[in-house]
């Protein structure tokens, strides 16, 4: 009996987290689009680029370098040397807060919004 | 004893072609860097079947091992922050309550892709790859069912002939 108990628990506490999980996940889709992608190396800001342009930037990382590609307002990973090719499947980034990893070369791309609007405050 | 040990060694070699299969085949990537970590089944078998601390030294050995084979320094950190957190979360649970295998599978499927994302946070040094962790919440959940499922009817077949 208590076991069984125990099991319901939970699933119910799994299911109240999913819901909240699934509750940042719409925010998430409602972020405001950024205007620029801040490249880190090693936690070191190396460069800064505008989402507006279309460009193709070697990235040096440590210890592998990659290439990210910037278009259409987005930003994407198109080559990396690292194995997993985890940072090319995270796909394409645009909105502000939004990055892409590259963990074994200690690369991280972030999408950042200069002017931040105020509606978003609401007043 | 030396059953246990040649036992140890099977599943060892075992998780490490599961491992090999996973880097060279990612074969679900719906999701970016979902994985279904299939040598997770063989240290939950080991949890369940062997004792703690084979499972522990098992767990170990395999990232460390699976490590200097297929990838480099960070990416060992990056699993076995993953593989820590996730055999730990299980070890606390089978001794302390009675969820079922599934059940303790799904927690630690959850925390193992905590465990990536913190090691993230921290080497990048940047707080916005939190971004990515309800999606790996739910990633971690799907693994988590598949590998419990698996790792129970696996159990229940060594029982079987033991
Ligand atoms: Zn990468």
């Amino acid at each position: 009996m208590r076991r069984k108990k125990q099991n319901v628990v939970f699933i119910i506490i799994l299911m109240v987290v999913s819901l909240v999980m699934l509750f940042f996940l719409i925010m998430e889709k409602k972020r405001q689009e950024g205007d620029k992608v801040l490249i880190y190396v090693n936690g070191t800001l190396m460069q800064e680029v505008s989402l507006d342009t279309e460009d193709e930037i070697l990235i040096h990382g440590n210890p592998g370098d990659n290439v990210l590609v910037i278009q259409n307002g987005k930003a994407y990973m198109k080559e990396a040397s690292c194995d997993n090719h985890v940072c090319i499947q995270q796909g394409e980034i645009s909105k502000n807060g939004e990055t892409i990893i590259c963990l074994p070369n200690q690369i991280l791309v972030e999408v950042s919004a200069e002017n931040q609007k105020m509606d978003a405050v609401v007043r | 004893m030396t059953k246990k040990i040649s036992l140890l060694a099977m599943l060892l070699s075992l998780s490490l072609v599961f491992s090999y299969f996973e880097a060279k085949f990612p074969m679900i990537t719906w999701v970016p860097g979902a994985k279904l970590g299939l040598a997770n089944i063989v240290v939950m078998v080991a949890l369940y079947e062997i004792g703690t601390k084979e499972a522990w030294c098992l767990s170990v050995l395999r990232v460390i091992l699976t490590g200097f084979l297929f990838s480099n320094f960070f990416a060992v950190l990056f699993s076995l922050a993953g593989a820590f957190l996730s055999l730990g979360a299980m070890t606390v649970l089978k001794r302390y309550t009675e969820l079922s295998m599934r059940n303790v599978s799904i927690a630690g499927g959850i925390a193992h892709n905590l465990g990536q994302i913190m090691v993230a946070s921290i080497v990048l040094e940047n707080q916005n790859v939190w971004y990515y962790f309800p999606v790996l919440f739910f990633t971690g959940i799907l693994a988590g069912t598949i590998i419990g499922i698996l790792g129970s009817s696996i159990c229940k077949q060594v029982r079987k002939f033991s």
